[in-house]
């Protein structure tokens, strides 16, 4: 198979867009669909400050490369979860890029340690709250992201999201017509309120397939391994579903995601305010902590007020 | 046991054929019957971690197919190259079968 747009090999065939590329063709593709969401979702501008949001794994250490690449200013943060050697690896990884990343453009790693914060690692203290442990994981990963953002004075949060998560998600929405979620699903996410971050998510339109090729051809050094605390875990199964619908229509995954993203305004239904409008009305600080809330305390404070079996109250 | 299921539903299997015994998946649990050759290529599966070795020549999609692997979910790595899936895999051939899906909720 042929490049499509050089005389050179292919190495990928994008199905979707009938469109098989070379490394650097492909690489260039790459660059221009983040580039092009970057500013189609109105992500940042040049001069912004970006902190991106890395676990190890292609997505975050990819959109990490990228936005370097194309020339932004992007620091790091790792939080490490605690999870044995799974995360010994996956700090080796973001270290070894970050150090490069430092060579070639100056960019800065932060790392939140859990198990020396917190006190236990994210299994344990799932047990101990009686969570399951990707939704503590995600409560306790949000809260330090939003933080060390503001903290920092970045414009931005950026998220490895590609169009696979965002695609099982809001399968996963619509199937249990979680409709008060649907909203959060834009690739930006303004900063509705004081102390919440602009959240963005620059590789929507990109698959997981495109990303771990790019990394791959790139030569970024990731854990390819799973998280041992995703096992059975419902996202994974909508993702085997939805490639196997992809396998038999390419472009089913772009059409349901880019096509939820065009008709959201007529979607929401559930009221008439704008997501930020919303936020305004419901949001308010956390009496612990100060990040915003719907109630009194927020989600991460009870967490660690019931790991440390302290009794949750408002001040 | 969703796990289970998840791994042979992505494999390929209805539901009539998922037995609730543990252990190896049918099509990939011991090196020898018309998958297998120990002259053949090696294949490394990294999601879950399986080492094969299957006679060639043979191309990257008649491998996936072979194996009941989703092409969208998966990348085929020759060496440490990436392959189209009309590409013709030899004998002599190290390849890598690279799962591509992450994440948790």
């Amino acid at each position: 198979m042929r490049c499509r747009k050089c005389p050179r090999r292919a190495v990928i065939n994008l199905a979707r867009h009938r469109l098989a590329l070379c490394p650097a063709c492909f690489t260039d593709f790459v660059h221009q669909q983040v580039a092009r969401a970057i500013k189609r979702e109105r992500m940042f501008g040049p001069q912004e400050r970006v902190l991106v949001a890395v676990s190890g794994g292609k997505d975050s250490l990819a959109l990490w490369a990228i936005l370097l690449k194309l020339g932004y200013r992007a620091d790091a943060l790792y939080v490490d979860l605690g999870i044995g050697e799974y995360s010994a690896r996956s700090y080796a990884k973001v270290q070894a890029f970050a150090e490069q990343a430092h060579r070639d453009a100056q960019a800065r790693l932060y790392v939140h340690r859990v198990p020396q914060k917190e006190g236990a690692g994210i299994r344990e203290l799932a047990i101990l709250t009686h969570r399951p442990t990707c939704s503590a994981c995600g409560t306790l990963k949000r809260y330090h992201f939003n933080r060390i953002a503001l903290e920092h004075h970045y414009d931005v949060l950026a998220t490895g999201h590609n169009l696979d998560d965002e695609a099982a998600r809001l399968l996963g929405n619509i199937l249990h017509w979680q409709t008060e979620y649907l909203d959060k699903q834009a690739p930006t996410l303004p900063a509705s309120v004081e102390g919440f971050a602009r959240k963005v998510k620059p590789l929507y339109r990109l698959t997981e397939r495109e990303i771990a090729a790019y990394a791959v051809i790139n030569r970024i050094d990731y854990v390819v391994e799973e998280c041992p605390m995703a096992k059975g875990s419902k996202l994974l199964l909508y993702k085997e579903i939805l490639n196997q619908l992809e396998t038999a229509q390419p472009g089913t995954k772009h059409r349901f995601y880019w096509g939820f993203l065009e008709k959201r305004a007529h979607l929401q239904g559930t009221n008439n305010l704008s997501m930020a409008e919303y936020d305004r009305q419901v949001l308010t600080p956390c009496t612990v902590c100060g990040q915003p809330t719907t109630a009194p305390i927020c989600t991460y404070c009870k967490l660690m007020d019931r790991a440390k079996g302290v009794p949750v109250k408002s001040s | 046991m969703l796990n289970r299921f998840v791994t042979l539903f992505s494999l390929g299997f209805s539901s009539s054929q998922i037995t609730p015994s543990p252990g190896p998946l049918p099509h990939l649990q011991t090196p020898s019957g018309p998958l297998y050759d120990a002259s053949g290529m090696k294949v490394h599966l990294s999601h879950p971690e399986k080492t094969l070795e299957i006679q060639g020549p043979l191309s990257v999609g008649s491998l996936l197919e072979r194996l009941h692997l989703t092409p969208e979910a998966y990348l085929v790595i020759r060496g440490d190259e990436l392959v189209t899936e009309d590409e013709m895999l030899q004998d002599s051939d190290s390849v890598e079968i690279r799962s591509v899906i992450s994440g948790g909720v």
